[in-house]
């Protein structure tokens, strides 16, 4: 009994914690929209959908329940794992764990209430995007009769046991001090999800689809039967109609769907023996200093005894005087952005691993030495999410790390430092590319040029407008790491803000980024600005 | 060189004002702003450091808005918060050659700086170390570093000496003395002893409002005459404590000493003793006057 009140405890105040923050909202709304769009109305370009060949059922409950489950399979666990993760860190960095880990708190009743108001936090988005789908029917207005079951279950029996999967995976990452920060949002990415969807069929293809192929295929020759989403597909307005009616839920279905459950538990209790209980003599990562990205801690203890070891006598008879400054003008505006430049350039930089630096040296050897069209398919895009940590620290580097009374109230900053800012993370995209650019200016391919060049002022101009906005660098990761994939591996021409696919270019897709490209300074502007007067 | 705040508000919810109509005018000397906790103290020091916008009123540096003009204070400001981060994997030269660079200094004057800072706030042989592995105090000190950086003419520092062992604190009153002069110095503390060492002048601010302005031997002499000393037994402390202001209680071996503010004499045995700063601040955020 007490072990239940503890976890409702837990779980409860990490919730409260988490839905009364602005990011909490913003999350929201994000979510919402993707219903919005993932529920198109009949006009309208598809975004994103399901490609059945050339057919569609209307907008009734069980269509708009199973659609949706399965293309937020695709789209919201990814989404879920960077909302869920960084819980324990928060009780990390905020000193908040040093006091747990005082108290009796088992440690894997610690992991087990995390993983609890992780399910909370996405149990609260589900019955959202429920309400959503509720009223996009009545929007879409092909059938009014709503039909509460058939546009839930999807949701209750495919969706929320994924999600446990993902909130207790976040849990482990957590727990893992290597796989804590931006490492593990690309593991994550490239081995644990995919990993986990073919072992697990999380999102439920198997279950939702067949159900879908098979009312498809009673009326029409050649439907699709194997699930596919892609983007940027035409209106569903004239397609022909299949009449759907939902999943047959069997006892076989809900079982293997709870089965999920005990895989869970599994998971926790791995995480609950990972996990160091906030011992910051634990805290130095396990692996390589080499694998390292950021965060390198060193151990409280060693450095207290090491300082009392050094510390010089108090009053020193000869103490240095501090020169006054008696001219603020002095220095030219070049030379204050210059030495802003290399600051900024060393801040970013710092903690970098050695093996960082050989990947992207040998990402530019290669894309000197292989052919042109081979590098901007393959290296350009490897090039391009190597620099994912530098980038996304940028612009929420202030608050993780709790400096921001003291940068903001420093003269022009808007003028100075944001800009700055801005430009390391363009020259990072621009050094990363560089052998491309070489090759593209020799072989005269000057609209290709153009594209890349657009894109390399894309990406740090989102990450530095999700990093202002959101305070963190998961919504950058999470979006990027979509936005990279769709781009680079499904080929989704709308994403080619890299402009490495043949019609990109006659198609207008870099003036689309270019645009969007300048709504996104516009919004670190005035984020920025808005942070400014608000930092207390 | 002064900073004159007029009618300064800052209201947080509809019902909760942190600051209200605060009056003060500001000129060099180092200015101590006493007051408990969540007074408002700051607030507005977070109004007057440009980084949060007030609701009613104005601050004018120099006769110039910096609710209007922020930049204006800002290249002349140092700051140092009550609560601030660092850049873990930056060492502390590093992070202050970074400070440095953000506050538009040029890079010899900002390499001199901070060699000399470094010495001054006694982190020389620490210097070259990341940051994240510095100590409370440690970090406390390359705080105080960085609101140097500028040679600033108006200086604000909220809560400085916490996390300092008590060497560390004595020498940093010791610089703000040093640093007084042609500045202005605001030193936010509730640390009774902190601002008694440094301070040429004193505000008490209570429940978000001015509550006395002066220097500190004006604001000793208001209880001239009316601070009293003598030992009562221990069990007759409470009943004391409910009907005066007991400002300071020492253990002895025939009872327990205590320190009473009060018009006239509490008790036979009472002895006149010499007000001091503490006797005054708690007198003055009790705001029930002197009881008799």
């Amino acid at each position: 009994m007490n072990t239940l009140r503890v976890l409702y405890h837990m779980a409860r105040a990490d919730f409260l914690e988490r839905v009364r923050s602005y990011r909490f909202l913003v999350m929201l709304l994000f979510t919402i929209f993707a219903t919005y769009i993932f529920i198109p109305a009949p006009k309208s370009v598809q975004i994103a959908g399901l490609q059945l060949g050339g057919y569609r059922s209307i907008y009734n409950s069980a269509w708009i329940g199973s659609m949706t489950t399965l293309l937020m399979g695709e789209f919201f666990l990814l989404f879920a794992f960077y909302l869920l993760k960084g819980r324990i860190e928060q009780d990390r960095v905020s000193g908040v764990g040093q006091i747990i880990a005082t108290t009796p708190i088992t440690k894997n009743i610690y992991i087990m209430g995390k993983w609890a108001s992780n399910m909370v936090v996405v149990t609260a988005m589900v019955v959202v995007i429920i309400a959503a789908c509720i009223a996009l029917q009545y929007i879409r207005g092909e059938d009014y009769s709503l039909k509460l079951w058939a546009i839930t279950s999807p949701f209750v029996l495919v969706l929320l046991p994924a999600l446990t999967i993902v909130a207790v995976v976040a849990v482990l990452f957590d727990s893992i001090n290597w796989l804590r920060g931006a490492l593990g949002n690309v593991i994550f990415f490239f081995i644990a999800y995919p990993a986990l969807t073919l072992a697990l069929d999380l999102a439920g293809n198997n279950i939702i689809y067949p159900s879908i192929y098979r009312a498809c295929a009673e009326q029409f020759f050649n439907c699709n039967p194997i699930r596919q989403i892609d983007a940027g597909m035409p209106p569903l307005l004239g397609l022909p109609i299949f009449p759907y009616h939902g999943v047959s839920w069997t006892m076989d279905i809900i079982t293997g769907r709870l089965a999920l459950i005990p895989i869970g538990i599994l998971i926790a209790l791995l995480a609950s023996w990972l996990f160091h209980r906030f011992d910051p003599a634990e805290s130095e990562t396990t692996l390589p200093k080499i694998f390292l990205w950021q965060n390198k801690t060193t151990p409280a203890i060693k450095l207290v005894t090491s300082m009392a070891d050094e510390t010089t006598p108090v009053f020193i008879s000869n103490q240095r005087t501090l020169t006054p400054i008696t001219s603020r003008a002095n220095s030219s505006l070049s030379e204050i952005y210059w030495q802003l430049l290399k600051q900024e350039i060393k801040l970013t930089f710092k903690g970098v691993s050695w093996l960082w630096y050989l990947i992207a040296f040998g990402l530019i050897t290669l894309s000197l030495l292989l052919s042109l069209d081979s590098t901007i398919l393959v290296i350009l895009p490897m090039g391009w999410v190597l620099p994912l940590p530098l980038w996304s620290v940028m612009g929420a580097r202030e608050a993780r790390h709790g400096v921001e009374q003291i940068i903001f109230s420093t003269p022009h900053h808007l003028q100075k430092q944001l800009p700055i800012a801005w430009l390391v993370g363009v020259l990072i995209a621009l050094v990363m590319g560089s052998g491309i650019i070489l090759r593209l200016m020799f072989a005269g391919q000057w609209n290709t040029l153009l594209a890349m060049l657009i894109g390399a002022m894309f990406v740090p101009t989102l990450a530095l407008a999700m990093g202002i906005w959101s305070r963190g660098s998961k919504l950058f990761e999470g979006t990027y790491l979509f936005v990279w994939y769709l781009s680079s591996i499904a080929g989704v021409q709308i994403l080619d803000y890299m402009g490495r696919l043949p019609n990109s270019f006659d198609d207008g897709i870099q003036w689309f980024y270019a645009g969007v490209t300048l709504v996104l300074m516009m919004a670190c502007l005035i984020g920025r600005k808005r942070q400014i007067s608000h930092s207390s | 060189m002064k900073l004159s705040i007029s009618h300064l508000s800052k209201q947080y919810r509809r019902d909760f004002w942190g600051l209200r109509d605060f009056d003060l005018e500001l000129t060099p000397g180092v200015i101590g702003l006493l007051g408990p906790n969540g007074a408002g103290k700051s607030t507005l020091m977070r109004m007057l450091a440009t980084i949060t916008q007030p609701t009613e009123g104005t601050v004018k540096w120099n006769d110039t808005d910096i609710v209007k003009s922020p930049d204006t204070l800002r290249v002349v400001l140092g700051y140092l918060p009550q609560d601030f981060g660092i850049y873990p994997n930056l060492t502390g030269a590093e992070f202050l050659e970074y400070m440095a660079a953000i506050k538009g200094m040029d890079a010899k004057t900002a390499r001199r700086r901070i060699e000399e800072l470094l010495v001054v706030v006694n982190l020389v042989n620490a210097a070259k170390r990341p940051l994240g592995g510095y100590s409370g105090g440690m970090k406390q000190r390359v705080g105080i570093a960085q609101a140097l950086l500028n040679d600033p003419q108006l200086l604000i520092v909220d809560e400085p000496t916490v996390g300092l062992d008590p060497e560390e604190r004595v020498r940093f009153r010791n610089l703000l003395s040093d640093l007084a002069g042609e500045r202005i110095i605001i030193l936010s503390t509730h640390i009774v002893s902190d601002v008694e060492a440094a301070a040429t002048e004193i505000v008490v601010i209570n429940k978000g409002r001015k509550i006395e302005h002066a220097a500190p031997e004006k604001l000793l002499a208001l209880l001239d005459g009316k601070v009293w000393q003598w030992v009562i037994p221990s069990e007759a402390l409470t009943a004391l404590k409910q009907k005066a202001l007991v400002s300071g209680t020492i253990r002895r071996e025939n009872g327990i000493q205590v320190r009473v503010v009060s018009e006239a004499r509490p008790a036979s045995e009472a002895e006149m003793v010499t007000p001091s700063l503490e006797d005054v601040y708690l007198h003055l955020v009790s705001g029930s006057g002197i009881r008799q």
